[in-house]
């Protein structure tokens, strides 16, 4: 069980990721707005370069 | 295309320059009706050159964007015109962008607590699993280290605001509701961390990770509700433009318009400012304002509220006001001051938390120096389990938000409200006392017959009716006016309340109103059943005026409704005619007194009020401001642009009477609401507050339940968002 000596500062070092990933994405304003972010998957997105069939 | 740029040059007056090709330009657009109302824009203007970092917020319905070019702002307005969205300046970014970035913060902060209160519960699970024989000494002091290497940002970070508050509270010598708090989470860390490095003893990182955590997220349910008002209550502001156009060409700003400036308003524009109409015909859209969404027909002489939406055809107006004066300005006053009142056992209740915290602060320390002196090493402990759990936060927090959310909730059901003690009051009435003219009855009465006498002419004698009747507000006088067409210069003029006006036209004495004012010998009325109205010339019968009036549809329901619910219903009406009380039976009220003047009003209302009743008054808050103001509640069933001159508490913009007995039932809600928060803050405080001090309640215990009686209290109060 001595390799809970390593494996817990290692979890502590992706735990300081995580709150840093965190606070980064609350200030890049991503939580802003969040009803609109989920309905953007239902959007068309106009295809870069594919010649096929595009509905308007 | 050129009242948009001007608007424009004005708006670059807000916008923040990054550097000196580029500028960031923010504005409104009220039309967005949904999430993807903001994707479509984005994708229509991410396709334009010049454009750059699109954004259209949902919540707030801002599009903010960074322009490249000269002609960018102008592209960008000109395609959304084509999409069908109007635009308007962002004059209250700075007051919107202070509310983003406090809810940004806050929620960064609550994050923090949240995933930080996950990784200690873990660490301290390790612990609580080992049982009573302990982990091996190795372990614990690594789960100890790893419990303070999360707490640290949890404390530091995510509790800052509740230290800064105590530190401002003590400042100022204030014992505010901060200073427990941070107290318990500066006590459970430091005492903690010694545990950790020092000398090997339990830890309480848990604890206070959790108690920030739900403290946390009280405050954020709080400010999320606080900042729903303020943008629902300043997009009405917002929808006022910038910039109005004068009659003769020339562009000045709506906050230099006074009274008789000449406008022209275009279709699909905003009314700039509240004007009568001089010419011109158009649909309005005030649903700003009654949330009734068909719009209302707008001819020469009608009156136009600024912030509606001219729909469909071009108006020349006269400004009637300078903007301190117009109903938008005066409905987001009183709306700021409704929303902010507190009952009066709700300022009880601060005063008392003051006092409170004080006190507790006495007792944990006396817990815990008795058990101290009991040799119990759970002394600290017990300390801080005191500490944490008598904090009267539930207290406090309770009636803010409730009324808060009640203030908006009650203008979904088309209620203005002037006064904050309204929802307090409403609750306690027991009597409803009704006006019949204009209240039970539309009060846009007919005009069906005239009846000459002495050989005038019609047109004359409705001339100079209406001459008389020029300024008044009195529903005869708003008939009258309509149906005039030429208007003679009154000399002395007098008004007496109830019973009709009196003045000189070209030397002549004129008297309009009951037959016994109009005439010292009480004339004969022409037919007896009916509202007649007497224009007299020197005293002698002119013309009789015959008005007829229609119940509002829905009355008679409303009545039964509000009898049932509330108690007695009585009318009090100034109308003498046999029609009149007839127009009462059919809607259902018994007891009515008719005949009756202002003074009559008042009299009758403190009548009442002596035999113990708590009356509310429905009438017109124009014309029976004494019984308005006099009656422990008054509703006045006017329509909107008379919102300024009432008299009343409240006014019921959308002239359903039905909603009163909707009323009654949702502030007894909300009374019910409040009070139920207050018990049980106040009941959960005492019952657990000995338990605390005997020892029987561990720190995260007392944590996870005071933070949750907080939270219990907010969400109780956010389902008065519901309106039914």
């Amino acid at each position: 069980m001595e390799i809970l000596f390593v494996l817990i500062p290692v979890s502590l070092v992706l735990v300081m990721l995580a709150l840093w990933a965190f606070v980064w994405s609350v200030h890049n304003q991503q939580y802003d707005d969040l009803d609109k972010e989920a309905e953007r998957i239902l959007f068309e997105q106009p295809d870069l370069g594919d010649q096929g069939e595009k509905p308007s | 295309m050129n009242d948009m740029s001007i608007a424009v040059s004005t708006t670059l007056s807000t916008t923040v320059s990054t550097n000196l090709s580029t500028t960031r330009q923010h504005f409104l657009v009220p039309d967005v009706r949904c999430a993807g109302c903001c994707l479509g824009i984005e994708r229509e203007l991410n396709a334009m050159p010049g454009v750059a970092d699109i954004n259209v917020s949902y919540a707030e319905k801002r599009l903010s964007f960074t322009s490249y070019t000269a002609d960018t702002v102008d592209r960008v307005l000109a395609k959304l015109k084509d999409m069908g969205y109007s635009t308007a300046p962002d004059s209250d970014r700075a007051g919107m962008e202070i509310y983003a970035r406090e809810k940004r913060q806050l929620l960064a902060r609550l994050g923090v607590a949240g995933i930080g209160m996950m990784q200690v519960m873990m660490f301290a699970l390790a612990g609580y699993l080992a049982g009573p024989q302990g982990m091996e000494a190795g372990f614990e002091s690594l789960t100890r280290w790893a419990s303070f290497m999360v707490a640290v940002p949890v404390t530091f970070y995510s509790a800052m605001p509740f230290h800064l508050g105590a530190l401002r509270d003590l400042r100022n010598r204030t014992a505010g509701m901060d200073v427990p708090v941070s107290l318990a989470i500066l006590a459970a860390f430091s005492l903690s961390t010694f545990h950790t490095f020092v000398v090997p003893g339990e830890v309480f990182f848990d604890s206070a990770c959790m108690f920030t955590f739900f403290l946390l997220t009280g405050r954020y349910l709080e400010l999320s509700a606080r900042q729903n008002f303020h943008v629902e209550q300043t997009l009405g502001d917002h929808l006022l433009p910038l910039t109005a156009k004068m009659a003769d060409g020339t562009v000045v700003s709506i906050d230099e318009l006074t009274a008789g400036c000449e406008l022209v308003v275009k279709p699909g524009s905003i009314v700039p400012a509240d004007a009568t109409v001089l010419e011109g015909s158009a649909s309005v859209d005030e649903s700003a304002f009654t949330g009734e969404s068909s719009p209302v027909v707008k001819s020469p002489g009608a009156r136009l509220l600024a912030g509606s939406r001219n729909l469909d055809g071009e108006l020349r107006v006269s400004v009637a006001c300078g903007r301190p004066d117009w109903v938008i300005t005066h409905l987001a006053e009183s709306y700021r001051r409704a929303a902010s009142f507190k009952p009066a056992f709700a300022v009880l209740a601060d005063r008392v938390a003051r006092y409170f915290v004080a006190v507790i602060l006495v007792l944990a320390f006396a817990s815990g120096y008795f058990w101290w002196l009991q040799g119990d090493p759970r002394y600290f402990a017990i300390a801080l389990s005191v500490l944490v759990v008598s904090c009267p936060c539930a207290l406090s927090l309770a009636t803010p938000v409730a009324y808060t959310i009640a203030t908006g909730a009650v203008k979904k059901l088309g209620v203005l409200i002037a006064s904050g003690a309204f929802l307090e009051k409403l609750g306690k009435v027991d009597t409803v006392v009704f006006d019949k003219t204009g209240t039970l009855t539309l009060g846009a009465l007919n005009l069906e017959e005239v009846v000459l006498v002495d050989g005038a002419s019609r047109e004359r004698t409705l001339d100079i009716a209406a001459s008389l009747e020029a300024h008044s507000l009195h529903p005869v006088a708003m008939t009258l006016r309509e149906v005039g067409t030429t208007i003679h210069p009154v000399e002395g003029l007098r008004v007496v309340p109830g019973s009709g006006v009196s003045g000189s036209i070209a030397g002549t004495e004129y008297r309009i109103g009951k037959p016994t004012f109009a005439t010292t010998d009480g004339a004969l009325l022409p037919d007896g059943d009916a509202n007649w109205v007497l224009l007299s010339k020197a005293q002698q019968p002119l013309a009789w005026f015959r008005f007829s009036d229609r119940l509002r549809a829905g009355a008679s329901d409303a009545v039964t409704d509000l009898q049932h619910r509330v108690g007695s219903v009585l009318a009090f009406s100034g109308d003498t005619s046999a029609a009149g009380r007839k127009t009462l039976r059919e809607v259902g009220i018994a007891d009515a007194s008719m005949g009756m003047t202002p003074e009559d009003k008042i009299t009758g209302i403190s009548r009442l009020q002596q035999s113990g009743h708590q009356v509310l008054m429905v009438g017109d808050g124009l014309n029976d401001a004494g019984a308005m103001a006099i009656s422990d509640l008054s509703i006045a069933v006017n329509p909107v642009d008379s919102v300024v001159q009432s008299a009343a508490d409240a006014t019921l913009v959308n002239g359903d009477l039905a909603t009163l007995s909707s009323l009654v039932v949702y502030a007894r809600r909300v009374s019910r609401t409040i009070r139920q928060n207050l018990t049980w803050a106040l009941a959960y405080n005492l019952s657990v507050i000995p338990l605390a001090v005997a020892g029987f309640l561990p720190p995260w215990m007392a944590a996870l339940g005071m933070s949750l009686s907080s939270l219990l209290v907010t969400l109780n109060a956010c389902r008065l968002s519901r309106v039914n």
